[in-house]
């Protein structure tokens, strides 16, 4: 298990347009071997952090499509390609960031959703903390890799205030 | 997807534990089939090849282990291995305290034993100097109120040895 992967092909970015908050959005997309094309969006803000969501193509139209499932029992190799598109993008970006947020499926609560506590295994088994530090917000289903070698000062503080302002993440004052 | 072994530091502290309660299966069978006395001779002719095994093993631990360990990602999960693996000579060491101060252990018998401690204490050293990597891996984590941080003793015990670290 998520040893293997699906070839992948990067076809475009494209910067953001005012509502959008990142500063670009890197496209790449690979087919499974029940022959259905899957999009990963790789968001990437300031301070070279990089959002990775992805869903299938069939669903591109959707309002819901990172929640919708696919019943194609293929999960493990599509998300092991998109770790191998987060070192695909951590080699070319090595002050690179990571993170994601386990989107709820439709119905579920958007606390600690079954997508994030299989992610947040993923990461503890693949991504070591020497490169990155490990970051979670449970409550959101959020999850950070932040990067080490990135010395910004209060990198963590400038990225929470990316996840507050464009993701579900309360302020400070909530708590 | 398997379980490597490549714990090679796992291995030598098998061989050296192998080593050391050999030497006290010994010094038993040899008490039940010669008089305590002639186990005494014996125990006092072997102290000095025993202490320049414990000489040389001494130096051996000197070399192998450095004083400060530098983490990466190649040997971080080896690292992180061995160092579980120190738990095995806690026990040991408990033991052979509690031998050395009960009255009736012999002269020649606390000699042993404070030269298997005095090697254990090397061991020990090297311990502390990887948990002094593992925690500064930590004291490096900036935390916050709401993205929490895992810690890195966290991290490892949640994950499955069988795979391998891809970065």
């Amino acid at each position: 298990m998520f040893d293997k992967y699906y070839e992948f092909r990067y076809i475009l970015y494209k910067k953001s347009e005012g509502e959008f908050p990142y500063l670009r959005e890197h496209k790449l997309t690979f087919v499974c071997r029940y022959n259905h094309r899957y999009i990963v969006n790789v968001q990437e803000f300031e301070y070279h952090v990089y959002i990775i969501k992805f869903h299938l193509k069939d669903h591109r139209h959707s309002e819901n499509k990172y929640n919708l499932q696919t019943d194609y029992h293929d999960a493990t190799r599509v998300i092991t390609t998109c770790i191998e598109i987060m070192l695909y993008f951590y080699r070319k970006f090595p002050l690179a960031s990571f993170g994601f947020i386990g989107a709820n499926s439709v119905g579920e609560s958007k606390k600690n959703t079954k997508r994030y506590r299989i992610y947040r295994r993923l990461m503890e088994n693949f991504f070591s903390p020497i490169h990155f530090s490990h970051h979670y917000y449970e409550d959101g289903s959020a999850y950070l890799l932040l990067n080490r070698a990135n010395t910004t000062e209060n990198l963590l503080e400038k990225i929470r205030s990316l996840f507050i302002k464009f993701y579900d993440v309360p302020t400070d004052k909530t708590f | 997807m398997y379980i490597e072994s490549n714990q090679r530091f796992a291995q030598r502290s098998e061989d050296v534990r192998l080593l050391l309660t050999g030497f006290k299966d010994i010094y038993q069978s040899s008490k039940s089939l010669f008089s305590s006395w002639l186990t005494s001779v014996f125990l006092y002719l072997g102290a000095l090849p025993f202490l320049l095994l414990m000489v040389w093993l001494r130096f051996r631990l000197k070399k192998i282990y450095p004083a400060k360990v530098f983490l990466n990602t190649k040997n971080y999960k080896e690292l992180r291995s061995i160092y579980d693996n120190f738990t095995m000579w806690d026990e040991f060491t408990q033991r052979a305290k509690r031998v050395l101060t009960e009255e009736r252990t012999s002269y020649i018998l606390k000699f042993y034993i404070n030269e298997c401690i005095k090697t254990l204490a090397l061991i020990f050293k090297y311990r502390e100097a990887l948990q002094e990597a593992f925690l500064t891996l930590d004291s490096a984590t900036p935390n916050d109120r709401i993205l929490k941080k895992r810690t890195e003793t966290e991290l490892w015990e949640n994950r499955n040895l069988a795979y391998e670290f891809k970065i």
